[in-house]
């Protein structure tokens, strides 16, 4: 499944991968470990934005709230990155280690084009490293340490539109962490009628945000509790800064999206999930969509049990309650909390099963039924 | 101890590859354990733990200004160092029963080498020979060692030319292709991170060899911190400076158990400003830092390094706030992995 160098010359990139991924095809990433060849990531490493310099060649890197101060040789939290003597450097650009073609619904961004693909990639490393990761072979590798393909912001976007994928979206590990390619692949997708998403933890500085915004077109956010004690714990990040992102998002107009891992005796309690709800309400708004995720036992939580159906109808009744008008279920096909419904006439307005959209009653933004505008980014 | 076959009898290349079936370490014609690394003899705490008759552990400091030739260190006077230092650690005059204090004839010996810094301030290629020298004094086959570090570049910047030597010592990396991390996380306290394969499944044994520096966030890059260089997520660990991340990193018996011996290169050192090389704080300690006890050893190269900041004058890494907090945890009670309290090591010059 790998992508050569040699497929590249000539232009042969894109088309060379289009083939490869079909309409809803797959190229899966692969994890390099005992056996396996290592990337070379090491030939082209461009400067990143957002970095002070400090004395005896350290850095200090402004681009999330981790503000890692980096020593000469070594590499932040995220291990995307590395101080080379004073410079600071991402290591992956162009060598994006997971790419698929995916549903848009995967995301899970539901009201953004729905029934559309997404050219969706990454690159290895993340600002968190949370316990319950469901992409950690990636999320938590170095560069190194990931097969990648190599493709650059231009044969991304090329790959796009020869998929006939409108949108592209940076996403199963932390885009802050790959910046530099997010930015510059999503800037020339602009330029060319390909839309952006990305898909984030919300844990980016207000500086870098804003500049993206820019240049994107939806952000899902994960949403991971209302709780500092389980940012700084589970995840070994902050609340108040993801907080911080979602007002900056709602302030810039973008669309944005959130996703709730429920993770049993973790983040389940009702009152927390209350008290976000009320939040939400209070900063956001009620037309935020929320969607709460079935958790599968992963990474270092392997002793938990997937999330009971019934904690996660509870928090959704929780939210409705509130006021929040678009309040999901993820990660159990099926269940009727896939749907959207219209908020106006109660009506279905987007029939799912799991990714697969087996009805769409909205037209022109507005539900076919009643007219009532449904907040998105609709066809 | 001894008394165990040549390697070469257990793990002929042609053989290995037959009992190893799918090991890419034995495609490389390296020989492999089970990663659950059944070794024969015990590491840190076993038979080979280096104390005096006051019980107290030991730590040998040796020097010799000597092993300068110019600018480049002369084989024959480290070779001389480095053996003083183990004669010393072990107690015993003879350079062979000295050596087999720590390593059974039919061992497979895992060199963990610290690499980051370049060719000046990185673990030497001399000093490297020279305990490949020993091990195989002990009876352990040339072909039952490898020294390595995480990547091959590494190696090469640093003077090391990857593959066998004459002796037929593997000189390798994790990212080779034939090598690479375990798939399963190792998990012990704050740390979950995946092994080099190289510490897991080649070696019976490790030989722990630092470079004595600084660190900018940890304070010092010595014994305990070298294994960050073994495994696959360095980077996550680096948060309060390092500390417990280091020590708990320690308990997993890859570690723990496999740690036979620790030689820190001293030849260069640096006192501020690491782990990169600097070349303004870097100077010629001209030594090597020998023991069992990885607490101790990291404490007394701490001491090092306070006492030619000091000289430079420099507050020392406790004043200017960055105090090697994770040798105390090593040292406590829910790690033990050694003692950190430099009045209770018999601290040996030589």
């Amino acid at each position: 499944m790998g992508i050569t160098r040699r497929e590249f010359i000539g232009g042969a990139a894109a088309a060379g991968i289009a083939a490869k991924l079909g309409a809803a095809g797959v190229l899966v990433s692969s994890v390099a470990s005992g056996g396996a060849a290592f990337a070379q990531v090491t030939d082209y490493a461009p400067e990143v934005p957002y970095y002070d310099k400090l004395e005896n060649r350290m850095i200090q890197c402004r681009m999330c709230p981790k503000e890692c101060r980096v020593g000469d040789a070594e590499r932040g939290f995220c291990g995307n990155k590395e101080n080379r003597g004073g410079k600071y450097v991402t290591l992956a650009y162009g060598h994006p280690c997971a790419l698929n073609n995916d549903p848009i619904e995967k995301k899970p961004l539901f009201h953004f084009l729905p029934g559309t693909n997404a050219i969706s990639l990454a690159e290895a490393g993340c600002n968190f490293d949370c316990k319950f990761c469901q992409n950690w072979q990636i999320s938590q590798a170095r560069p190194e340490q990931v097969h990648g393909y190599d493709l650059m912001p231009a044969d991304v976007v090329a790959l796009a539109a020869r998929a006939g994928s409108p949108t592209i979206a940076y996403t199963y590990g932390e885009p802050t962490v790959f910046y530099k390619s997010m930015y510059d692949t999503a800037a020339l997708g602009k330029e060319k009628g390909i839309r952006s998403v990305m898909i984030s933890n919300g844990y980016i500085n207000p500086e870098p945000m804003k500049a993206l915004c820019g240049v994107l077109d939806a952000v899902k956010v994960d949403f991971k509790a209302y709780s500092e004690a389980f940012y700084s714990k589970q995840c070994l990040g902050h609340l108040k800064p993801v907080l911080d992102t979602l007002v900056l998002l709602r302030g810039r107009g973008m669309w944005f999206e959130l996703v709730y891992l429920m993770i049993p005796t973790l983040n389940d309690d009702p009152d927390e999930i209350k008290e976000m709800a009320g939040w939400i309400m209070d900063n956001l708004g009620p037309d935020v969509p929320m969607h709460f995720s079935r958790f599968h036992p992963q990474y270092k939580l392997k002793n938990l049990q997937p999330t009971p159906l019934k904690s996660l109808e509870r928090a959704r009744d929780i939210c409705m309650g509130a006021g929040m008008n678009f309040v999901y279920i993820g990660n159990v096909p099926g269940h009727a909390a896939e749907n959207t419904y219209c908020p106006n006439c109660g009506g279905i307005a987007i029939k799912r099963y799991g990714y697969v959209i087996q009805q769409n009653n909205v037209k022109n933004g507005k539900c076919g039924s009643c007219g009532y505008v449904l907040p998105g980014v609709w066809i | 101890m001894g008394g165990g076959k040549k390697i070469s009898d257990d793990f002929s290349r042609r053989e290995f590859i037959g009992k190893a079936a799918g090991s890419v370490l034995g495609l490389m014609g390296l020989a492999v354990a089970g990663p659950a690394g059944a070794h024969a003899s015990p590491g840190v705490g076993g038979v080979s733990e280096a104390r005096t008759r006051t019980g107290r552990p030991k730590v040998v400091v040796a020097r010799d200004e000597g092993i300068w030739n110019g600018s480049r260190l002369d084989d024959v006077r480290v070779r001389e160092l480095v053996f003083r230092a183990v004669r010393e650690l072990s107690g015993k005059e003879d350079d062979g029963q000295a050596w087999a204090e720590y390593f059974d004839r039919g061992e497979r010996v895992s060199i963990k080498l610290n690499l980051i810094a370049g060719r000046i301030l990185s673990s030497t290629p001399a000093v490297a020979k020279a305990i490949t020298g020993g091990i195989m004094l002990a009876g352990v086959d040339g072909r039952g060692i490898a020294a390595w570090d995480r990547y091959g570049w590494e190696l090469r910047v640093a003077g090391f030319k990857p593959g066998r030597d004459e002796n037929g010592v593997m000189y390798t990396s994790t990212d080779d292709s034939a090598v690479g991390y375990e798939t399963e996380l190792s998990e012990w306290g704050e740390v979950g991170s995946l092994v080099s394969r190289l510490v897991s499944r080649f070696g019976t044994a490790i030989v722990n060899v630092p470079v004595l520096k600084d660190h900018d966030l940890a304070g010092l890059s010595g014994a305990l911190k070298n294994y960050y260089g073994a495994i696959n997520n360095p980077n996550k660990l680096h948060e309060n400076a390092c500390n417990p991340y280091v020590a708990d990193l320690n308990m997993i018996p890859f570690f723990k158990d496999k740690t036979r011996l620790i030689i820190c290169d001293g030849t260069t050192a640096q006192y501020h400003g690491g782990p990169g090389y600097k070349p303004k704080f870097a100077w010629r300690f001209s030594g090597v830092i020998a023991g069992t006890d990885p607490v101790a050893v990291d404490t007394v190269c701490a001491d090092l390094i306070d006492r030619k900041r000091v000289e430079q004058g420099l507050p020392t890494l406790e004043k200017e706030g960055r105090p090697p907090l994770y040798i105390r945890t090593a040292g406590d009670a829910d790690h033990r992995l050694g003692e950190c309290e430099l009045e209770k090591i018999d601290v040996v010059e030589v």
